[in-house]
């Protein structure tokens, strides 16, 4: 049978057809680590850490029976989000400085430099926002309120922006491009990160 | 006074013309940024930041001062904010081109920038031509010139800009060739001209044919591969037209059965192997340089003509004693030189044939040539062009920058620095004549190779169709030009050398003074470091110094006699002192060069004082003490 610890001890729990799968028992054991504030975050199959993403992928259905050890983690939500506040925080001010050196670029006309900050750029602010948005939907389960301000009402304006910057960037106006970058998503970034963020 | 009347009045003293036509002209819209300053949209993009160009223009000026350019050739004025941050982070050599009238009137009318503008060596050019011609009169084969462009232009006039870069650096490679050139031949061609002396009599000057020739069409041969396409069809243009080949393509043409009427040639070395040697040669004139090599003048041909260089201050001062007053304008190749002769003939059309002024499929020349053969690649991955040819019986092997040129289809073809300095030559010619002499019809029909901006582009069986009148009396024409030669003033000539001769005495006694002083300088320093006991022979040197500015203003030669010395000391100038070595390890550093410069002066008046006093002598003495040369017969002496 297979063996199974939480946080390094060992758990009992039946099997009898032996066909429950692993996401049955995380779902199982977030119910009852819900009243603890705290929720499954790794896991270990045979020895092996699963990546990151775990949950969406093809091991939540694998059975438990396939297993000769499982091992689990939990993360305490109210840790976890400061993290996560922390992190998209950090990414905000990296992101601002990928756009000083972007708009620095579009200015001398470095194009291949420009372009490659452009692009982080731009992945970063959908990152911050997706990140963000898990945050405010995970806290919401857990009646947390980590935000100053509501965030989801800085997705629109980021949103439009991006839209923006998308078409100007079609039209090949590299002064208009750095211009938005410059003195539009990065004011407005750094509004989210003041406003937002405790 | 408004804006556009300050633009207008600190711009006219440098080029009146900027505003004409700029009246009828659009403008673009002028709108005003959130941090003040102007920006404009043209082809659907802004040019400037809307919210804080003045910021935008100092980060792009702080990354062209880095790159430390002696000059900064700016394409595109917009609103001016670059050129301003630029003259105000002390880049102060700025030659901008602005490529779009609707901007300039925008900018011109709405902003003031008549204080940059004012800027001793800030230029704005409206058309190309002015931004080369500024090149050529301001800046010099040693400096760095640096072509910067916003990205908005380079987005806008993505032709216009690759042209004017291309156009930049070809006219710069043209004043270093220009400068390798000076150092090289310079001392040549003074000893040629000295040379020469004896056989000038029996040359007469070029001129004598000045519109001799009105209205007669006249071919130029160069030795291009395109030669071979075309140039037998020259057959039918004898005794109809002029021929004037350049010496590499005389050999050529002999093998496409066309004999020449003139060859030209310049160069400084002896070059027989361009001759037969045989009837042919005295068939044909040659037109050589007062410059050209002193075995030149013995060919056995059917006549010889000269023509005077305005580059060499001695034989040009004495041009008009030998009776003439034309100086052609010699864009380094004989073909430049034939072009400006040819107007002076009053030839009318000038077709150019073989002129291609790039490389062929696999080979630099026409074939009948002294180059055997020919084998050409082009390294487009690194910019080099290796020819290997046997030139006669050598094998030798070359490898030239390349260079791009806009070929006669549009596409560019392979060229080197040299060609390409021709080419350059001729546009801006033809820019020039078509202001000057409009009703000059010059064609390039050589089919190949680069296109030449204001020349006709057409066939050589197009002109032979359209261009030809009737058989020209060749030599009676030449023959009644020659009688007419002006009188050569002999005694002038003996005066001339004579006082040279004189100036290059007392610099040579100047010069001595100077090394002395200097001397004693260095052993002062040696014993005492830095001290005021220098001061003595420092203001000496100084006063010794104007008297020799002085006295060379009386003999121009001397500086051309001394141009490496003179490259010498101005590649030392640009030199960055290293500060940290101290104020005596300078000192010491100046001292040298001062040294090294009045030797080379000491030795030029020395070698040349003598030179000149034998060419005084042997012109006076062979006209029997009284200044008169024996003469070629027909020719008549003061």
């Amino acid at each position: 049978m297979t063996r199974v610890y939480l946080d390094n001890m060992k758990i009992d729990y039946e099997d009898t057809g032996k066909d429950s799968t692993i996401q049955e028992l995380v779902s199982a054991l977030d119910r009852e680590l819900g009243s603890l504030r705290r929720f499954i975050l790794e896991i270990s199959l045979d020895g092996t850490d699963a990546p990151h993403g775990w949950r969406s992928g093809e091991l939540p259905g694998k059975r438990l029976s396939e297993c000769a050890e499982i091992r689990l983690t939990s993360a305490s939500v109210d840790d976890m989000a400061k993290e996560g506040l922390d992190t998209v925080r950090e990414y905000i001010n990296v992101i601002g400085e990928t756009i000083e050196a972007c708009v620095k670029d579009l200015r001398i006309g470095s194009g291949p430099a420009a372009e490659a900050a452009f692009s982080s750029v731009f992945e970063g602010v959908i990152e911050v926002v997706k990140t963000i948005d898990a945050l405010s939907q995970g806290t919401l389960r857990y009646n947390m309120k980590i935000f100053r301000k509501k965030p989801e009402e800085y997705f629109g304006p980021l949103h439009r922006k991006l839209e923006t910057i998308t078409n100007i960037k079609k039209t090949g106006d590299t002064v208009l491009l750095a211009d938005v970058l410059e003195y539009e998503l990065k004011p407005l970034l750094e509004e989210i990160r003041e406003e937002v963020f405790h | 006074m408004t804006v556009c009347e300050k633009n207008r009045l600190s711009l006219a003293a440098k080029d009146p013309s900027l505003f004409e036509g700029l009246e009828n002209s659009r403008s673009v819209g002028i709108e005003e940024a959130k941090a003040g300053g102007a920006t404009f949209r043209h082809k659907g993009i802004y040019f400037h930041s809307r919210y804080n160009p003045r910021n935008e223009a100092a980060l792009q000026a702080e990354e062209i001062a880095g790159k430390k350019p002696d000059w900064v050739f700016l394409f595109g004025l917009g609103c001016g904010h670059l050129l301003r941050a630029l003259v105000e982070k002390g880049l102060e050599k700025v030659i901008v081109f602005e490529p779009s009238t609707e901007i300039l009137k925008g900018a011109l009318e709405n902003i003031d920038l008549s204080s940059v503008f004012s800027g001793e060596k800030v230029f704005l050019a409206i058309d190309m031509h002015s931004a080369i011609e500024k090149l050529r009169s301001e800046t010099e084969g040693f400096d760095s010139l640096l072509v910067y462009s916003t990205t908005p232009y380079k987005t806008a006039f993505p032709k216009e800009l690759a042209d004017f870069t291309n156009r930049i650096h070809n006219a710069h490679i043209t004043n270093q060739v220009g400068i390798k050139t000076d150092m090289k031949s310079r001392r040549a061609w003074i000893e040629n001209y000295l040379s020469n002396l004896k056989s000038l009599p029996y040359a007469p000057p070029i001129d004598v044919l000045r519109e001799r020739f009105k209205g007669v069409p006249m071919i130029i041969a160069g030795a291009g591969p395109s030669l071979k396409k075309n140039g037998e069809l020259l057959k039918e243009f004898k005794g109809r037209a002029l021929i004037v080949a350049a010496i590499t393509s005389y050999k050529p043409l002999l093998k496409l059965g066309v004999v020449p009427d003139f060859v030209i040639a310049s160069e400084m070395v002896d070059l027989p192997e361009y001759f037969t040697f045989g009837e042919d040669d005295r068939k044909t004139r040659l037109i050589l340089g007062e410059l050209s090599h002193p075995k030149m003048f013995e060919r056995d041909v059917k006549g010889k003509f000269v023509f005077f260089s305005p580059y060499l201050a001695l034989s040009s001062a004495q041009a008009p004693l030998w009776g003439s007053s034309y100086f052609p304008a010699i864009g380094g190749s004989v073909t430049t030189a034939a072009l400006d002769m040819g107007i002076m003939f009053g030839c009318n059309p000038i077709t150019f044939i073989g002129q291609d002024l790039s490389f062929g499929e696999n080979e630099t020349h026409a074939p009948g040539g002294v180059y055997v053969a020919q084998n050409v690649r082009i390294d487009r991955e690194n910019g080099m062009i290796s020819v290997e040819d046997e030139y006669i019986n050598d094998k030798q092997t070359y490898t030239y920058k390349l260079q791009w040129l806009k070929g006669l289809s549009g596409k560019p073809v392979p060229s080197k620095y040299d060609w390409a300095t021709f080419h350059q030559w001729f546009e801006n010619y033809m820019h020039y004549l078509k202001k000057e002499r409009p009703g000059v019809r010059v064609i390039n029909a050589t089919e190949g190779g680069a296109y030449i901006e204001g020349m006709e582009h057409t066939t050589l069986k197009h002109v032979l169709d359209t261009c030809l009148n009737g058989e020209i009396r060749m030599d009676e024409t030449i023959d009644d030009a020659v009688a007419s030669r002006p009188r050569i003033d002999y005694t002038a000539l003996v005066g001339s050398f004579r006082e040279t001769a004189a100036v290059l005495g007392r610099v040579k006694r100047l010069s001595a003074s100077i090394l002395k002083e200097a001397a004693e300088a260095k052993k002062t320093f040696r014993k005492k470091g830095l001290t005021a006991d220098l001061k003595g022979n420092i203001d000496r040197i100084k006063r010794l110094e104007e008297s020799v500015f002085d006295e060379s203003d009386r003999a121009k030669f001397i500086w051309e006699a001394l141009v490496n010395n003179t490259y010498a000391l101005k590649e030392y100038l640009k030199e960055d002192t290293d500060k940290s070595a101290g104020e005596g390890v300078q000192f010491l550093r100046d001292l040298e060069a001062v040294i090294a410069s009045y030797r080379s002066m000491t030795e030029v008046c020395r070698r040349f004082g003598c030179r000149f006093e034998e060419a005084a002598d042997s012109i006076s003495e062979a006209g029997g003490g009284d200044g008169k040369m024996p003469l070629a017969d027909g020719l008549q002496a003061v």
